[in-house]
């Protein structure tokens, strides 16, 4: 019993601290009616900072513990919510009506909450499996044993080579929380987090869409991504759904900036980016392309540009710890060639066989039915709505921001050192792919609701739209399941 | 094909996103449906072996199924707040993973015991054979098999 009341602590303390974020940035209203819609949001949100701030938290040495995190969260959660009330109070009369949610948007909702609920449950016992055991859940468990970063797991010339000492730390951190706070260090657990935190990012995005009475239609494609064989990965507690799932979330709140220029989607998308980027190393460099990207499309109008570039600071702020610590307690051998070795133009010239195959290894799965065809439909629809100039602007930043983050793992693979290359490019194509593929699940969540409906109700495409005047959002009245 | 087979005309910026959005759908529910059935069979894939825990798969997983006993009767014989060292043959991560709460100590820190599992130095060697003349009570070096060996440091 104390393990179920202490997992479910942990995710209603994510969610408490995630929707006075989304309130304070004036996304969420203080009243249910706002507040049950961005749940999916909110938890994502809650775990991003909890992650993100509790990495820097261990990295400067403080010890992990249940209680003083409860208490940290608890007034963060307060401080925030009251900031969004006294917002919610100057903006009184604006906020939405309750209307009941038709079918076709609490269905998909249901069905997303009860399949996750299904495989927590499910998982709750399963095994380790080898990656795992290595790195992640073995961190986890250090963590939580000593409430920091000690011991040979993360000792300057460590023996245990295997556990990739440089690999970012967010997944072994809130699985070393999650632990503390049931009181035992059972595997199944963080993987039900792993499975907590895919539900909360497929609710999220529809909401942050504003897909309403369109929500069906934004979830076909993450359900889709969500069944898509990289899920696997979650059983084996590998790190590349989390990461894939934060960076979907801060995508599309990036991409809600760019649309709408309101200033509030710049919380989550810090927070979300910088918690890919603590995930995962590729996850940084995910974080960075959609970043630039987002600087490209945003360059004509100057207030949305600065907030971008705030995101973009917010994002550095966040992976400085991990990366300080790293410099300090390394070298550590990384699968990363560092770009002093990478960009010498012979370097690449004798790899390029490594590029094709790469490439060719993504491509492959992208077009593979057992990942849902999804990228094929994302590339036809984003070139449809280029060349009939509808959300074109949304599509480019998308499609720009897809290509980026594909280009981002060819260039790793191309420069790649491993010795056993066409090994390493096949096993791990398996999993890089789920980033690609989650951002493409949320292109389309965000678009087709968008492409599909009638042209008279479609907002305005503000990232194509004249400077001087920037589009203003059109937002459609938010329904208790619209999330 | 639309336009081919009815001669309906469908604008491109309509054609495609309904033409994405009906695949998607269609195909959402089944997909969901298989993933739980996959997801099922990967679960049974992982399922221990009988006597087997979930730290200890790990040797399993590395073929190292000798170091399951080794490690438990090692780690009757480790207090849960101590640091150790280790030398030697078993996954190394495998065995902190089995050992933990127990830490292995960071390099050049002190360790209250030493596990040694195939790589036995010369001293340590020496120091066993010293001690065979002690009493059991006097000894600090515990021996489970051939180069399975367990130190506790004064």
């Amino acid at each position: 019993m104390r393990t179920e009341a202490g997992f479910l602590a942990f995710n209603a303390l994510a969610l408490g601290l995630g929707l006075g974020l989304l309130s304070s940035a004036g996304l969420v209203r203080p009243r249910l009616a706002s507040a049950l819609p961005a749940a999916g949001a909110a938890l994502a949100t809650g775990l991003a900072a909890i992650g993100v701030v509790s990495v820097a938290a261990v990295v400067a040495g403080l010890n992990l513990d249940a209680a003083a995190l409860t208490a940290v969260v608890v007034v963060a959660a307060a401080v925030s919510g009251a900031v969004g009330l006294l917002r919610s109070r100057r903006a009184a009369g604006l906020g939405p009506r309750w209307r009941r949610p038709a079918p076709a948007t609490w269905v998909p909702v249901a069905v997303i909450g009860a399949f996750t609920a299904a495989q927590v449950i499910l998982s709750r016992h399963v095994p380790i499996a080898w990656d795992a055991a290595h790195i992640w859940t073995a961190k986890a468990v250090s963590i939580a044993t000593t409430g920091g970063l000690d011991g040979q797991l993360f000792s300057e010339h460590s023996h245990l080579t295997t556990s990739h000492q440089d690999y970012p730390l967010l997944e072994p951190v809130l699985g070393a929380l999650l632990f503390r706070f049931t009181a035992v260090t059972r595997h199944g657990l963080l993987i039900g987090e792993l499975w907590v935190l895919l539900g909360a990012a497929m609710l999220a995005v529809p909401w942050l869409c504003r897909s309403g009475d369109r929500t069906w239609l934004a979830a076909a494609p993450l359900a889709l991504a969500a069944a898509a064989i990289p899920n696997q990965g979650i059983l084996r507690g590998d790190a590349d759904v989390p990461m894939a799932c934060f960076l979907v979330v801060g995508a599309v709140a990036l991409a809600r900036l760019l649309e709408t220029s309101e200033r509030g989607y710049a919380l989550p998308a810090a927070l979300c980016l910088g918690a890919a980027a603590n995930t995962k190393n590729e996850g940084l460099v995910f974080a960075l392309a959609l970043l630039v990207c987002a600087f490209g499309f945003a360059l004509r109008r100057r207030p949305v540009v600065l907030t971008v570039g705030a995101v973009a600071a917010a994002v550095v702020v966040v992976v400085v710890p991990w990366r300080l610590w790293v410099h300090a307690h390394g070298p550590f051998a990384g699968d990363i060639t560092p770009l002093s070795t990478s960009l010498d133009p012979g370097f690449l010239t004798d790899r390029l066989s490594q590029l094709d195959f790469g490439i060719q290894q993504l491509l492959g799965h992208f077009a593979d039915p057992a990942y849902g065809w999804l990228v094929p439909a994302f590339l036809a629809v984003a070139v449809a709505a280029l060349l009939s100039r509808r959300a074109s602007g949304l599509a480019g930043f998308y499609l720009v921001g897809f290509l980026a983050v594909v280009l981002a793992l060819g260039w790793v693979y191309w420069t790649s050192q491993q010795p056993d290359i066409a090994g390493h490019i096949s096993r791990t194509a398996l999993r890089t792919v789920t980033a690609p593929l989650f951002l493409a699940a949320g292109a389309l969540a965000h678009l087709l609701p968008q492409l599909v409906q009638a042209p008279a109700v479609a907002g305005p495409d503000a990232l194509t739209g004249p400077p001087e005047a920037p589009a203003r959002p059109v937002e459609r009245p938010q329904t208790a399941a619209s999330a | 094909m639309l336009r081919a087979l009815l001669h309906w005309r469908v604008p491109l910026r309509v054609g495609v996103p309904t033409a994405a959005a009906v695949v998607l759908v269609a195909f959402a529910v089944p997909s969901v449906w298989g993933a739980m059935r996959g997801l099922d069979g990967t679960r049974d894939g992982l399922l221990l072996a009988p006597g087997i825990n979930e730290r200890e798969k790990c040797f399993v997983d590395t073929h190292q199924d000798w170091a399951v006993n080794f490690t438990r009767w090692v780690a009757k014989r480790i207090p849960t707040d101590a640091e150790f060292d280790y030398l030697g043959r078993a996954d190394p991560v495998c065995l902190q993973l089995v050992l933990f709460p127990r830490v292995w100590a960071a390099t050049g820190d002190p360790a209250q015991y030493r596990i040694y599992a195939g790589i036995v130095p010369e001293p340590v060697r020496a120091r066993l054979r010293a001690e065979r003349r002690l009493p059991p009570a006097s000894r600090t070096i515990e021996r489970y098999g051939r180069d399975l060996l367990l130190v506790r440091e004064p």
